[in-house]
């Protein structure tokens, strides 16, 4: 059965900075992600990948180009619109965690469903069943202080999947953890993506987590090159930017 | 994010850095203490001023003199002519009423009743069994304000030999408490036009508190009143009268006033007026001293404004990460609007307490120190009113001081927000 496409981006620009000082950190990027589908997106630093991925992410407009979440044009919605989608669609793993270490790693879990505004018992339940479902339900009540590098990147990878999105975007997500933790938050990943048909998108430049998913897209000063085994997303709007690169 | 999960993250926050939030709720305390104490001198002022002018409002009721001219009689060449209708007094010329002026008053449209207010003096006070005479000069017709009472009631239009005594003649006459005094009777005395005493035995209705306003007054019934006013020549020239409209709208006072002056050449005083004067001088000097706690309460916002400044750039990463996760943006900007009004909230409430604690222990020590003699006087009252009124006006204040720091939270960019370090 052919997988439905998640994201669709066409021809995204965008450029910061004014005037001379203008810099340009994607020139024309398209691409499409499917349903279910792991998805790197590695390059050097100021390649342009975060952007892409902030973009992709709902995070960040581009300047010009457009991006389909689930068949819709993300750039015709309103900031609220944004919001709710990143709240209820999207789930984010940071390199740095973000957690609030003064808080308990429930509550941490729960933030997202906090601010979706589901209530008390229901939040409490579905963040356990997220906590389960990385394996650290027993640090529940802990301090999210109180964790190892390790726990803490799987407590965020609670947080991001206990609104069930539909797609997980992970940036660097073993970049602050040693191999064997890297190891285990990779696993989890990896096994969410397939168990829960949750897209993944990792941003990352690790050449050895970049080969375990399905797709690898090369970012370089703001251009998408090829090293794509599927040519079928990525129809001929690619070789086109390749000519405005040049 | 719901309000009860705006409220809770917000206290929390709070929580975090204690020293700080209480050094900031402490500016708000001085201030709202001020504010506190200040409205309570007023509300203090107030209330007694009340209670002795009991009906403060008497709407539809006048205190109704004849025009006065104010030229000063000496000095000058300024002669007046002379008025057989006008009597000299001390420098002015005062006019005087006569029965056909009380007549003409009762008749101006709405008018239920006017009777003459008589210029009467007593002599001396006195109790059976007691040979001792106390001076009692005070000797006033009842004016029908309703006066803080310490026992027994007001005078009523039927009584006959009746007195309101002040509690001060109490223990002179022999009464161990005002209770004791009610229905018991008394003499009073006063001379007659040949400078003969006449003494007159009278039924002590009640016993009044001692006031400012009331000075000594002996409050005596409009019948015995007239005898007197009679025996002492007062009887056809009186110097005011009473004037009570059947409509006790407060609202119809200015036509009814208008009504009076249309009648003749008369100066109509309100109940109200009467005690402008006094409350427009308590408001006055409350005013001003609201101000102090007012401009206290301003400094006090710019250390609301500075503590969430910094909390907001504290909190940058996590607010981006907020933002990130889909929080609105009016909802950051209500989270750290919350927490300012939080700190006004307790902040005003700890204050409002306190003040409360502090205006029972001064008010007791000044009824026993400078404010001896005025009894029913409570320097400092806290009014679940204005106790109401200090603690939302400072949460307004503090919701004003919180909005350019949660413009700022709000507005965040969540990338530039979780790259910050």
């Amino acid at each position: 059965m052919e997988k439905s496409i998640v994201l669709k981006a066409n021809d995204l620009v965008k450029s910061y900075g004014k005037k001379e000082n203008t810099f340009i950190a994607l020139k024309g990027v398209t691409l499409a992600i499917k349903e279910g589908e792991s998805v790197a997106i590695i390059g050097k630093s100021g390649s342009g990948k975060s952007t892409l991925m902030h973009i992709l992410a709902a995070l960040d407009r581009p300047d010009s180009g457009d991006l389909e979440f689930g068949g819709k044009n993300v750039e015709k919605f309103k900031d609220r619109d944004l919001d709710k989608l990143r709240n209820r669609e999207f789930g984010f793993i940071f390199q740095q965690f973000f957690l609030n270490y003064r808080e308990t790693v429930l509550e941490n879990v729960m933030l997202p469903l906090k601010i979706a505004g589901v209530r008390g018992k229901e939040r409490n339940r579905r963040a356990l069943e997220a906590l389960a479902e990385v394996d650290m339900s027993n640090k529940a009540n802990n301090k999210a202080s109180d964790l190892s590098g390790g726990q803490k990147q799987r407590v965020c990878i609670a947080r991001a999947l206990v609104t069930e999105p539909r797609v997980i975007f992970a940036d660097e997500p073993t970049g602050n953890l040693d191999s064997e933790n890297g190891q285990r938050v990779e696993e989890l990943l990896f096994n969410l993506n397939k168990k829960k048909n949750m897209t993944l998108i990792i941003v990352t430049h690790d050449e050895d987590l970049a080969a375990k998913c399905d797709r690898r897209l090369n970012m370089k000063d703001g251009i998408l090159m090829e090293g794509d085994s599927h040519e079928a997303a990525r129809p001929a709007a690619n070789r086109k930017q390749k000519l405005v690169a040049l | 994010m719901k309000l009860l999960d705006l409220l809770r993250t917000a206290n929390r926050n709070l929580s975090r850095s204690k020293l700080r939030t209480f050094l900031t709720i402490s500016a708000i305390f001085v201030g709202a203490f001020t504010l506190t104490l200040t409205t309570a001198l007023g509300a203090g002022a107030q209330q007694y001023l009340n209670r002795q002018l009991g009906n403060v409002k008497a709407p539809g009721v006048f205190f109704v003199q004849p025009k006065t001219e104010n030229g000063f009689g000496g000095g000058g060449s300024d002669v007046k002519e002379y008025d057989p209708n006008k009597t000299a007094s001390g420098t002015q010329f005062t006019s005087t009423f006569t029965q056909s002026d009380i007549d003409k008053l009762g008749k101006v449209s709405g008018v239920e009743n006017a009777r003459p207010y008589y210029n009467i003096n007593g002599t001396y006070v006195t109790r059976g069994g007691t040979d001792k005479k106390y001076v009692a000069n005070g000797l006033t017709q009842y004016n029908g304000l309703s006066l803080d009472l310490a026992a027994g009631r007001l005078l009523g239009s039927s009584d006959t030999n009746a007195i309101i005594l002040p509690d001060t003649y109490l223990s002179p006459l022999g009464f161990s408490t005002a209770d004791d005094a009610v229905n018991k009777t008394i003499t009073v005395a006063y001379q007659d036009l040949r400078q003969h005493v006449v003494e007159r035995q009278v039924t002590i209705v009640g016993v009044m508190k001692k006031s400012f306003i009331t000075q000594g007054d002996i409050y005596i019934d409009d019948h015995l009143v007239k005898e007197i006013a009679t025996a002492q020549g007062q009887d056809l020239r009186f110097f005011a009268a009473f004037v009570k409209f059947s409509d006790t709208n407060e609202a119809s006072e200015p036509n009814q006033k208008k009504a009076i002056d249309a009648a003749g050449s008369y100066d109509a005083i309100s109940m109200k007026d009467q005690i402008k004067t006094i409350t427009t001088i308590i408001s006055a000097i409350t005013t001003a001293l609201n101000v102090v706690g007012i401009i206290a309460l301003f400094a006090a916002s710019f250390g609301i404004i500075n503590t969430l400044l910094m909390s907001v750039y504290e909190r940058t990463q996590e607010v981006g990460l907020m933002k990130a996760l889909g929080m609105r943006r009016g909802k950051v900007f209500t989270l750290f609007a919350v927490e300012a009004v939080l700190v006004g909230f307790w902040g005003s409430v700890i204050a409002v307490a306190a003040g409360f604690g502090v205006s029972k222990v001064v008010t007791q020590w000044a009824s026993t120190s400078f404010l001896k003699d005025f009894q029913g006087f409570d320097l400092l009252v806290v009014t679940p009113m204005n106790a109401l009124f200090v603690i939302a006006l400072i949460m307004l204040i503090a919701f004003l001081a919180g909005t350019l720091p949660a413009l700022k939270a709000s507005r965040l960019n969540p990338i530039e927000a979780l790259r910050s370090e």
